[in-house]
Order: structure tokens, then sequence, then C-alpha cells
């Protein structure tokens, strides 16, 4: 069902024109790395602050505040440019080894992410973060570093 | 803390050599260079890279040429390959056995169209 999907998106004008444009894919794979780089570097950066890093210099809270908006946008960035990116090629990217595995890690940071706003959001401001938010954030590095790592491998298997 | 930056750093750099060891080119043996010539039986010109199929000893090869604005800018364009056109081409074959090759070079019409 999922493949009947995507055959139908590969096959749509959208499909078509990214595939037939000789500007629109390699533009849409820059886009996908500035939402890969948006998202990675202000998440990495959160991670290790929670984790420890910079403890003394830089507030948890103001860490937050201003590292989620972007990592926010990265990822904004990222699904929309992917989905152009897989409406070029949806059948074949469902069949590669390696697709599903990336979608997962995608669907288990954003919930780590969502499940630590819940949980942590109103965290008061304090220079070591609790253990159940350090483990949150370590998972949340090595999810993130994952799925990007399957991404760029899917163009090599 | 320092233990964390070995690890980040010790992360990034196996990615990297993961990434490099996975390129492109690297599932297809250079060592076995293939040139056929061949009535174009598909044409599929096409991003992220144009393919072509071709028969070659009883076989359906799929052969992955470039991203088409390479192949564009290099004299090849989209007119420049059409289903029972024969052409000339220099590449690889897949080192899983499948019968697909990557091209190094085409030639069409009497020039030769570097693809890497």
């Amino acid at each position: 069902m999922i493949l009947e999907w995507a055959s139908a998106l590969e096959a749509s004008a959208l499909g078509a024109w990214m595939r037939g444009s000789s500007w629109g894919y390699p533009a849409v794979n820059v886009a996908h790395v500035a939402g890969l780089v948006l998202l990675l570097g202000s998440m990495i950066l959160l991670d290790l602050r929670i984790l420890g890093a910079g403890r003394g210099a830089i507030k948890l809270p103001a860490a937050s505040g201003v590292l989620t908006p972007f990592a926010g946008a990265g990822l904004m960035l990222l699904i929309v440019s992917g989905l152009l990116l897989f409406a070029a090629d949806g059948a074949p990217l469902l069949q590669n080894p390696l697709f599903l595995p990336k979608i997962l890690l995608i669907a288990l940071g954003i919930t780590n992410a969502v499940v630590f706003r819940a949980r942590w959001g109103h965290m008061a401001d304090q220079a070591c973060a609790p253990l159940g938010a350090r483990m949150q954030a370590a998972l949340s590095l090595a999810v993130w570093v994952a799925a990007a790592t399957l991404g760029r491998l899917l163009a090599y298997v | 803390m320092q233990t964390m930056k070995w690890l980040m750093a010790a992360a990034f750099v196996g990615t990297a050599t993961l990434a490099h060891a996975h390129h492109g080119w690297s599932s297809y043996d250079a060592e076995k260079v293939m040139r056929v010539e061949a009535p174009l039986q598909e044409v599929h010109y096409r991003n992220p890279h144009a393919e072509v199929a071709i028969d070659y000893e009883g076989q359906r090869w799929q052969v992955i040429l470039a991203p088409t604005r390479r192949m564009e800018s290099r004299g090849l364009p989209e007119g420049g390959l059409q289903p029972g056109k024969t052409i000339e081409i220099e590449g690889y074959p897949k080192r899983d056995g499948s019968p697909e090759m990557r091209a190094e070079r085409i030639t069409v019409d009497g020039k030769v169209i570097e693809l890497r």
C-alpha cells in the first residue's frame, strides 16, 4: 500500500519535475543538506549542553530557547525537501534496505524530542540536568547522527 | 567531558570513513573495463542520474550515466539519446554480478562524453 502511494507520487507531475528539471534535484538536495546542518548543528549543541558541556557558562533554559527554534526550522526544511527527493525516486527508495530504518530513526528522534519537552520542558535552571534528561539527550545524539548517516548511505547501497 | 569529545570525534571520523568506502563508484569493479557498442533499448534522461538500457550477451543491462546537468554541459542534451540509437559505452560492471554498469564515458555520434 505504501509502495502504491510511492509509485503514484513518483508518477505525479511533481515527481516528473524533480526528475526532468536539470536544477530541481540538485537544488532540493542542497536544501536537504542545509536542513540537516540546521537540525544536527543545533541538536548536537543542545544535547551536549544537557549532558553537561559548558555548564558553567551557558544556562540550560537559555541554550534551549536559542537552539530549539533552529532545530525545528531545520526539521521542517528536511521534511519538505525529503518529500520532494522521495517524489523523484519513491518506489526504488522504499526498496532500499536503509530507507525504512532511516525513517524509523527519524520517528524515534522526533518522539524523543516531544517526550523530552513534555517531561523536562519546564526544567528550572540547574547546572546538571537530571539523569533521565541526560539519557534522552544521549539517545537524541545517537539517533540523529545515525539517521543522517543512513540518509547519506542511501545513495551507496 | 573529555571522553565525550573523543567519542564524538570518533563517531564523525567513523561516519566519514564509512561514507568514503561506500562511494558510488566502489560498488562497480573498475578492474573489469567493459566496452560495448549497442542500440539503446530504453532511455531515462532524468535525475539524480540518467540511465539507459542495452541488450548485451543475452541480458538486459542497466547503464548508469550522470546527472542531467552534467551531461547537458558536456554536450549531450536530452534529445541526444534516443531508443534505437547505437552508442558506444565504456564502463564497469557491478561487483555483485547483477547486469548493471556504470559508464565512465560514452560515444554518441562520434563524440566522446566523459561522465565522471
